[in-house]
């Protein structure tokens, strides 16, 4: 699965995106549009290990969506007689340090780990691909400008960036998110500049420029549906990677703020009970594993779709 | 490399570094509302919120504030803490070697375990293959953090084998500086050693694929010179950019890894900071940080020539 999915050694990961991140041969060029393909959504039903991520993502939407009627407790119940208790009858994955039932906080924090990301993405986007669709088709001085600043974000660590953001908004699960998509937005920015350009050169660009379409036009009509495939793939990868960003300041104490929970601050809690129960620490970092697994791999095998379609 | 790429190169590295110092003296402005209040606190005088504004230097005008910063960091003056009134410098240069320490030897660890199973992956194919791309995929969506906790689980709790927590010198007591940091490190370099495996992996097959290869078989060289001298140059490319791209992620990573082994580090500084809105120190933090990237990234950019001598002329 995986490491077919980069043939050219292509790194798999958000982190490094760019011009040197889309690999030997493997630029955004390389791929194709979607809405011209249908047969791509097919393709990725007969990849497996695509499938298999796609009905987890499916499930634990559902899940989320339904959290109420799905978990058999109030997630923030307490019960200071039962703190600590391992798996039972009534309590599949035992109880917290409050006596919270952990398997309905695993659920019920199982809306946060698709909205947050949902909400890092989505400013991203916002932030990225307008900015990526204008350098792109204009070029000249502010594509250059764009592009330094991109540079330099992207040369501050991620977990780095967002912790400082985090420190000029304060902390909170909101900031910890809009600091997060703070800083992906360059990476979407590129993917989105690199896929535009190379686009622009393509002759239905030039003939409906010449029929007097007008910019914004072309970008929404032309240049958008034909970006959309690298433009998935990045946000696939990227809500794996915004999850993991959202875990890490919630275990730090900067996101998710009590009594919420998100599966960043269960872990963190399980942690400080670790000589009591020191397995605790296993369901909340399981479903945020199999979570990521899922988002990576549906992006990985995205991008196998689309570029291997393109070879033929 | 030429010297005329090599003075772009520098030239670009100077560049980010001076924009992202713009960004890092400016940040307190970014902050909402009035930032001398905010950094004060809610109960904060009037008074206090007026002296926070003048430690800050939130009083002067904007270029002179970032001139009179930037100028002071060159010197290695990063003002001084607001909680502790210590200066800044000093307690990076306390905190420093613990973060360093994990950091290159999680590179190591990296290095060792990619290299050898991507190595062996891209060779042998087959069920090696699939075994090592199940767990670089894994390896990858395993936060490292949850890695730890796991390894203090089964090594430290279960069975005793390394310490849980704190941190030990090298120069006071090199064993137990081994000890400290084993635990630590192998958190922090499982995950990098997945993504050096994936890219080592791609080399190693595309590499094995060239007609250099099937040539210098047919010419009968044996295995181990045939892989020490084409397959290694050719396929440490691609992985030698992927240790550059990945040391944000491991300087990210660090962070998380020294709260969850109660290290005194370069993150936990930065946390503590965060939660106390300390800006010199964060400041100083993200420079800090910022500055390793680009040297990092510079240096692997100049080894490419180095390793593989047609860069050199391809440019």
């Amino acid at each position: 699965m995986s490491l077919e999915a980069s043939p050219s050694g292509g790194p798999a990961v958000v982190d490094v995106v760019g011009d040197e991140a889309t690999t030997p041969g493997g630029g955004p060029d390389e791929f194709v549009p979607l809405r011209t393909h249908r047969s791509v959504f097919r393709r990725l039903l007969g990849n497996r290990a695509a499938v298999v991520s796609g009905a987890f993502l499916i499930l634990l939407a559902l899940a989320a969506l339904f959290a109420p009627l799905i978990a058999p407790h109030d997630p923030n119940k307490q019960d200071l007689l039962n703190v600590l208790q391992g798996p039972s009858g009534d309590a599949l994955l035992g109880t917290d340090n409050k006596g919270r039932d952990v398997l309905s906080r695993i659920i019920h924090a199982g809306r946060v780990a698709l909205m947050a990301p949902l909400l890092a993405v989505s400013v991203g986007v916002v932030l990225g691909v307008p900015a990526g669709l204008f350098a792109g088709t204009t070029r000249g001085r502010i594509d250059r400008i764009l592009g330094r600043l991109a540079d330099t974000i992207l040369s501050i660590p991620p977990l780095v960036m967002a912790l400082a953001i985090v420190a000029i908004l304060g902390p909170g699960l909101t900031n910890a998110m809009l600091a997060i998509g703070i800083v992906y937005s360059p990476r979407l920015f590129r993917v989105t500049r690199g896929a535009t350009m190379s686009v622009s050169e393509e002759l239905y660009v030039d003939a409906s420029r010449s029929v007097g379409c007008s910019t914004p036009r072309l970008l929404w009509a032309h240049v958008l549906p034909n970006i959309s495939g690298p433009l998935l793939v990045q946000i696939s990868l990227m809500m794996g990677f915004s999850l993991l960003a959202e875990a890490s300041l919630s275990f730090l104490g900067l996101g998710i703020q009590i009594p919420d929970a998100s599966w960043g601050s269960m872990l963190r809690d399980a942690y400080q009970d670790k000589f009591k129960a020191p397995y605790a620490v296993v369901p909340p970092g399981l479903a945020m594993t199999l979570t990521i697994l899922s988002f990576n791999t549906l992006g990985d095998a995205l991008r196998d779709v689309i570029t291997a379609r393109r070879r033929e | 490399m030429s010297s005329r790429l090599l003075v772009r190169r520098l030239g670009g590295s100077v560049l980010v570094v001076f924009l992202a110092s713009i960004l890092v003296a400016l940040m307190v402005h970014l902050v909402p509302g009035d930032a001398a209040s905010a950094v004060a606190g809610e109960n904060a005088s009037p008074e206090q919120i007026q002296s926070t504004r003048e430690r800050l230097g939130l009083d002067e005008p904007i270029w002179v504030q970032y001139f009179s910063w930037a100028t002071d960091a060159l010197r290695g003056d990063f003002g001084q803490s607001l909680i502790t009134n210590r200066p800044v410098i000093e307690m990076v240069r306390q905190v420093l070697p613990a973060t360093l320490s994990i950091t290159l030897a999680a590179s190591v660890i990296a290095v060792v375990i990619g290299v050898t199973l991507g190595g062996l992956a891209g060779l042998r194919r087959g069920v090696t293959d699939r075994v090592t791309s199940l767990g670089a995929s894994l390896g990858i969506a395993m936060p490292s953090f949850w890695v730890g906790m796991l390894l203090v689980t089964f090594f430290a709790l279960e069975f005793d084998l390394f310490p849980v927590l704190d941190y030990t010198p090298l120069t006071e007591d090199p064993v137990g500086w081994l000890h400290h940091i084993t635990l630590p490190a192998l958190a922090l370099g499982l995950g990098m050693s997945a993504e050096v495996a994936r890219q080592t992996r791609g080399g190693v097959v595309d590499v094995m694929a060239q007609p250099y290869i099937r040539t210098a078989r047919a010419k009968g060289a044996p295995g181990g010179r045939l892989f020490a001298r084409h397959v290694v140059r050719n396929a440490a490319i691609p992985v030698v950019t992927v240790l550059g791209l990945q040391i944000g992620r491991l300087l990210g990573g660090v962070i998380i890894i020294e709260q969850v082994f109660a290290i005194n580090g370069l993150g936990t500084m930065a946390v503590r900071a965060v939660a106390d809105r300390d800006f010199p120190v964060i400041q100083a933090y993200v420079l800090l940080t910022t500055v390793i990237v680009v040297a990092i990234n510079l240096l692997v950019d100049l080894s490419y020539g180095w390793i593989n001598p047609r860069v050199r002329s391809e440019e």
